[in-house]
């Protein structure tokens, strides 16, 4: 039975296409390139950030993509496996015992592996809702309980270390951001390849199963509360892991890292990345995490750009934007996209236009409210406006709603255009 | 703990938790409409408190208490229309992050226009005043009548379900949508009406409270899982579970504020009045805990234990 789901797994279209080991290249490729493409402490350290994150939305996948599971705490795990790495590295300072520092993570791994056992056992009776409620109650546990142990979660500075005092090892001395870098980087194949190994293993493929039909797999006299058990364990374990080299990136550690706005965070990102593509949360975490770099120097308002972008996606794309990708790349493949091409430019050329009224209400909207003080003139996207004329307004409001009204009929155009090619509408993934 | 704190702690309890179920009411109707629940209930409740402060400052606070709900209703009403009857063909996945993208929406929105800060929503000057005393200590009469509103809608809104013929058909709808789409009826109509109702309870629970607890862009996040754990330690779908809940609620972190208690006093009844050293830190931390500091964990406790052991809750249905 079990060779039989194998079989079925590897012969799903797209993967067939491309040999197994070709995307690993790109993806070492890749991960060789970016810190000479991009040089610099800050650039790197913005790589180290992006990384840790795409190992965290990694992990959360295994729950939302792969068992199906909406967890509401996924950020306990992250917190807690950076703060045990913490504690460990400065007991072991203490103690003056030389433990190369590229091996932490597995500690910090290892430990919310062994408390996500535990998590696990707790939450997974039942999937859905309960789960969803559980794990939320779980983790403003842990949160709550971070004022009573200030010995453990420090006070509200967080615990701080210092990377460089276990010593030297594998020729490294981990003062520069390029040497943290290298750890990330190699901490991310491992965890990616490792993952990805974990669908193709039985109990990765009885994760499916438990997200299509629960009640099926316990006829077929498997446990769906074990299956769920181990894989929010496994979860835990490479948060614990991420977790881990956050605390090592940035020194420190505080209760933020493990409360409801990281949760939050991981679960967006993950969720507009698409949790139908295995490297869909690592292509989230990549944008989201770029938004909140660069975004939240340009712009006050990018909270809300990162919240309208999600809502975008959870009505208009529920794969994600993998999911755009890999349905774009299957049009094109079987030479679909052609006639569809002017319709989605023009489609596209609006959306545009819309999207950039929506960002003039919004810029706009910050400059009248809440920084009302920095004065009413402003720049948005290189035109002068004025958050208290009325032109500016106008003008935003019929950019925003002219562009959205006019997309409609385009739309539906596009559909029965669709329907006509025999492909089915809506979503591709 | 002296007569008189107890008498006020508990018409204190009694209060704050007739006000979390104006709001777990709402919820629990949209739940069982939906079958998910509504992350962004708690938004619609800030967002009520905010606007019952914008408009009680131009048309005075007992106009704004009838006006601002109306807006979160029409509000909650446009949200189910065209936000969340787009989405239930992707499931109830979709529907939950749509709620939960929406809630972040709102704190960001509403920051947009009021600023970060806290607003000076203050008590209208004609319930300002000392509605009783007992034990010497006077009793506000602004809480009096956030006590009467809080009552005077959980009748209203019983009557309306359980005597009238709308209520009939709002709870037929709610059990069996097909039948009744079937007799003539217009079920979702229907819905985007349940959902506006709920959200305009949410909306007067946010006006009579922004006065009481501080009118601020945290006020939904904080407020938000404690309204989930009362409709699932409830009971999902059951409204007298979430009465009770709600009650009880109230009375935990109300009582958890007045109770000035910590290991260590316990301990010291016991004849150990020094933290045991040898058991390092941890232990020095866990012999400071006070009942004021379990407060806020005791609801979340209760929410895991009742999952775990009695996961239809209180009063479940869903067994």
């Amino acid at each position: 039975m079990t060779m039989n789901a194998i079989e079925t797994a590897r012969s799903r279209p797209g993967q067939t296409l491309l040999p197994a080991t070709l995307p690993w290249a790109a993806v070492i490729a890749v991960l060789f390139i970016l810190p000479l493409a991009f040089p610099g402490t800050a650039m790197v350290s913005t790589l180290n950030y992006l990384g840790t994150m795409a190992i965290f939305a990694l992990s959360y996948n295994v729950l939302l993509g792969q068992t199906g599971l909406l967890s509401l705490g996924h950020a306990t795990f992250f917190g807690l496996g950076g703060f045990i790495a913490t504690h460990a590295l400065l007991g072991m300072a203490e103690a003056g015992w030389a433990f190369p520092l590229p091996l932490l993570p597995l500690i910090g791994g290892l430990g919310a592996f062994v408390l996500g056992i535990f998590g696990g056992w707790l939450a997974s009776g039942k999937g859905g809702m309960p789960f969803a409620m559980i794990t939320l109650g779980l983790s403003e546990l842990v949160y709550a309980a971070a004022a009573i142990f200030p010995s453990i979660y420090g006070s509200e500075e967080g615990v701080s270390m210092d990377r460089m005092e276990l010593g030297s090892s594998f020729g490294m001395d981990y003062g520069s951001a390029t040497d943290i870098y290298v750890i990330v980087a190699v901490w991310f194949v491992i965890c990616a390849a490792g993952l990805k190994y974990f669908t193709t293993t039985p109990l990765g493929l009885l994760a499916n199963a438990v997200r299509d039909n629960a009640e099926r797999v316990e006829f077929l006299g498997f446990s769906a509360r074990r299956v769920r058990m181990w894989t929010y364990a496994i979860a835990a374990g490479v948060a614990g892991i991420a977790g881990s080299l956050a605390a090592i990136n940035f020194e420190i550690i505080t209760v933020i890292e493990l409360g409801a706005a990281t949760s939050t965070l991981v679960l967006l990102m993950t969720y507009i990345g698409g949790t139908r593509v295995f490297f869909g949360p690592v292509l989230g975490a990549v944008v989201i995490g770029l938004m909140k770099v660069w975004l939240s120097d340009l712009t006050p308002a990018w909270m809300l750009y990162f919240g309208l972008l999600f809502i975008f996606v959870v009505m208009v794309a529920p794969g994600g934007l993998a999911g755009i990708l890999v349905g774009a790349g299957a049009m094109i493949r079987a030479g679909r996209l052609g006639p569809q091409l002017p319709l989605l430019a023009a489609i596209g050329g609006l959306g545009l236009l819309s999207l950039a009224g929506v960002i003039m209400l919004i810029e706009l909207g910050y400059r009248a409210g809440l920084d009302a003080a920095l004065g009413s003139q402003i720049r948005i996207l290189g035109l002068p406006m004025d958050a208290h004329g009325l032109n500016s307004w106008g003008l935003a409001a019929l950019l925003a709603l002219g562009g959205a009204l006019s997309i409609r009929p385009l739309l539906s155009r596009l559909e029965t255009l669709q329907h006509r090619l025999g492909l089915k509408g809506g979503d591709p993934a | 703990m002296g007569l008189d704190v107890l008498s006020f702690s508990i018409l204190n309890s009694v209060l704050y938790g007739m006000l979390l179920f104006l709001l777990a009411s709402g919820l629990t109707l949209i739940f069982s409409m939906m079958g998910v629940l509504n992350f962004a209930h708690a938004s619609f409740f800030m967002v009520g408190a905010y606007l019952g402060y914008e408009l009680s400052k131009d048309i005075g606070f007992f106009p704004a208490l009838v006006l601002a709900p109306l807006i979160v209703g029409v509000l909650g009403a446009l949200v189910e229309r065209y936000g969340l009857r787009r989405v239930h063909r992707f499931g109830h996945l979709g529907e939950l992050l749509f709620t939960f993208g929406l809630a972040f929406v709102i704190e960001e929105a509403v920051q947009m226009i009021w600023g970060r800060s806290s607003q000076n929503f203050g008590v209208p000057a004609a319930l300002d005043f000392t509605a009783f005393e007992l034990f010497g200590t006077g009793y506000p009469a602004f809480r009096v009548f956030m006590l009467v509103v809080a009552v005077a809608v959980f009748a209203g809104l019983w009557l309306l379900l359980t005597k009238t013929r709308v209520g009939l058909i709002v709870k037929a709808s709610l059990t069996h949508p097909e039948m009744v789409s079937m007799l003539g009826h217009n079920v979702p109509m229907v819905f985007m009406a349940v959902f506006g109702v709920g959200s305009a309870l949410a909306g007067i629970a946010g006006v009579i409270a922004g006065p009481v607890l501080v009118t601020q862009p945290s006020m939904a996040a904080s407020l938000g899982p404690i309204l989930f754990v009362i409709v699932v330690v409830g009971g999902l779908g059951s409204l007298s579970g979430a009465f009770i809940a709600s009650l009880i609620i109230g009375f935990i972190q109300t009582f958890a504020v007045a109770i000035d208690l910590s290991v260590r006093d316990v301990f010291g009844w016991l004849g150990v009045s020094e933290a045991p050293t040898f058991l390092g830190p941890v232990f020095t931390d866990a012999w400071g805990v006070s009942v004021a500091q379990l407060g806020p964990v005791i609801p979340y406790l209760l929410l895991v234990v009742m999952l775990i052991f009695r996961p239809a809750g209180l009063v479940g249905k869903r067994g």
